[in-house]
This record gives structure tokens, C-alpha cells and sequence, in this order.
């Protein structure tokens, strides 16, 4: 991995000048984050059950868990997984794979069964115990597809991960909230998810790209405010 | 006008939480990896714990079970 100095010019004079290390860094042409990071267990989880699908699924993952591998400070529930298509044939050898290692399906245990509710509905495997959860779903639409087609990569010491494009996650994030006005805009974990990722970023960001993402999901309203430096 | 001072509270509690979202986002362009995402790993770790004490407790007895259905029937 190249070796990288935290932050810029003016922010390295506030770090101890003898510690030199690695921060986060988004290479947009190669469409590459290099993070350095301790994993934590939900990044372990990700990796664990990427290590076993990724030999029969290409998959890109979206939503909460994006923002928490790229720094956000907050625990989920679930880790939200894209899927392209795939051959039942391939999904039973998946399915048992994972079985084998340890996880478990929380909605069934009969791999045809599984495999036909990915057409209706996402399905959800753990290990161990039910929170933290994957939620393992096909793609369906073309925003899914968009995600999929665009994927970048986050690359880390132990493994490189899937994740959707950050223009789109932001837009997405905004749409997902339950609505526009500063009450529900107040409590809602998808803004500062969003807010995270934009501040994270926003140097880096194809901003005309973002622009196109918010007006196709109509959420202007919701990015003035993400965007307002006062707050 | 107790509207207006739950609005208020609201508003300011959005504000301060916003401000630490960027406050954070800052501290990680300008730290190393390995130093923020330590405080990220006790903070993910210790609600992993909680969650996995939880679930077992409640695999304990019959009640505890039953609940546990529920709560997976809820999640999918």
C-alpha cells in the first residue's frame, strides 16, 4: 500500500510531527479508499461472510454499513448486501457453505426455499446471534444496478470490499428518510449518515454527479441542509 | 409555548450533533487510520457484546425463546 500522511499541509501541523502513518485516501480515478483501519467486529463479520460468497456472488454492499466502514461512529443492526442473479445450482453451494461456517439463514434452512424469496424479498443470515445480521438481497432496479455497475473499491490491509459509489449512497441516504422537513430531519440516522460521508468526502466527490443523483431522487430540499455550513 | 421549547431543545440537540459529525469527519481526514478507528472498534465491539448477552439470555429458558422467534420473524 502507498504510503500516505494524514490529512493536508496545514492539518499535518497539528499531528505530532514524529507520527507518521496512514489516513483514509480516496483515489478517484482508480475509484479506490485505502483505509488503514483497526477492524472492529462488524468490519470482521463483512469480511468473514464476503470470504465465502464472493467465490459464487458478485455483490456490492450498500446503505448504513458504507458509512461506518468509511469512519462513521455508530453501531447497525444489519449490513445491507446487492447480489447480482445467480444460478441456483450456485446458491445451494453458497448457502451450504455458509451453513457449514456457521451461519445461519433467519428465514429458512432449505437453500430452494431461500433462493425463490429472492425474488419477493431480502433474506438474512447471522452467526451466533441474530444482531448483527446480513441482509442478502437481488438486485432488482436499476438504482441497485446503478450501485452495482459504479462500485468502488475499499481496500484494507485484510481484504478489498464492494461498496456502492459515495455520490450515490449520499442521495440515497437522503431519500431514504422519512421526509423533508427539520422535524424528521432532526432524529434521522440516514441525514447524519449521510452528513458523515459528504464531510468525509466532499473534496473528493464528483459534485456534478451528486447533483444528478439528488435531482433524480427529488431530495434538494434535504441536501441544502446537509450541505449548510451553519449547521 | 411548550411546543416551542421542545422545538427549540430539538433544534439545538441537531445542532450539536451535526457539529460533532463534522467535528469526527475532520478528526479522521486529519488522524491516522489506526487512531480513530480504535475509538470506532469499543464503541462497535461493546454493543456486539451487549447484543450477543442479550440473544444468549434469552436462549436460556422457554419464555426467552419464544421472544427470540419473534424478534427473528420481525426481522425478516
Amino acid at each position: 500500500m502507498k504510503e500516505r500522511l494524514a490529512g493536508n499541509k496545514t492539518n499535518q501541523k497539528n499531528i505530532k510531527s514524529s507520527f507518521i502513518s496512514y489516513a483514509m485516501e480516496y483515489d478517484t480515478k482508480k475509484r479506490e479508499i485505502h483505509s488503514d483501519k483497526v477492524l472492529n467486529e462488524l468490519d470482521k463479520l463483512v469480511i468473514d461472510f464476503i470470504n465465502i460468497i464472493e467465490k459464487y456472488a458478485n455483490y456490492v454492499i450498500v446503505s448504513g454499513y458504507v458509512s461506518i466502514l468509511l469512519g462513521r461512529s455508530r453501531a447497525s443492526e444489519d449490513v445491507d448486501f446487492l447480489i447480482q442473479g445467480m444460478k441456483f445450482s450456485d446458491f445451494r453451494e453458497m448457502f451450504n457453505s455458509l451453513i457449514n461456517r456457521g451461519y445461519e439463514c433467519a428465514n429458512t434452512s432449505n437453500p430452494r426455499d431461500a433462493y425463490e424469496m429472492l425474488d419477493e424479498h431480502a433474506i438474512r443470515f447471522f452467526k451466533e446471534t441474530p444482531v448483527p445480521n446480513i441482509e442478502f438481497k437481488k438486485i432488482t432496479n436499476d438504482i441497485q444496478e446503478e450501485a452495482f455497475e459504479n462500485k468502488i473499491k475499499v481496500i484494507l490491509k485484510e481484504k478489498v470490499l464492494l461498496i456502492s459509489p459515495l455520490e450515490l449512497q449520499i442521495a440515497y441516504k437522503l431519500y431514504l428518510m422519512a421526509g423533508g422537513n427539520f422535524e424528521e430531519i432532526s432524529s434521522d440516522k440516514d441525514f447524519e449518515d449521510a452528513k458523515h460521508i459528504y464531510e468525509t468526502f466532499k473534496e473528493k466527490i464528483n459534485k456534478d454527479k451528486l447533483h444528478k443523483y439528488v435531482k433524480l431522487f427529488k431530495v434538494e430540499d434535504k441536501f441544502n441542509i446537509l450541505k449548510n455550513e451553519n449547521f | 409555548m411548550r411546543t416551542f421549547k421542545i422545538n427549540s431543545k430539538k433544534k439545538e440537540n441537531f445542532k450539536e450533533r451535526i457539529w460533532f459529525i463534522k467535528y469526527w469527519a475532520n478528526f479522521i481526514k486529519t488522524h491516522p487510520d489506526k487512531e480513530w478507528s480504535k475509538g470506532q472498534a469499543i464503541l462497535i465491539d461493546s454493543q456486539f457484546q451487549s447484543a450477543r448477552y442479550f440473544y444468549k439470555s434469552l436462549e436460556n429458558n422457554s419464555e426467552g425463546r419464544k421472544i427470540l422467534k419473534q424478534i427473528l420473524k420481525l426481522k425478516i
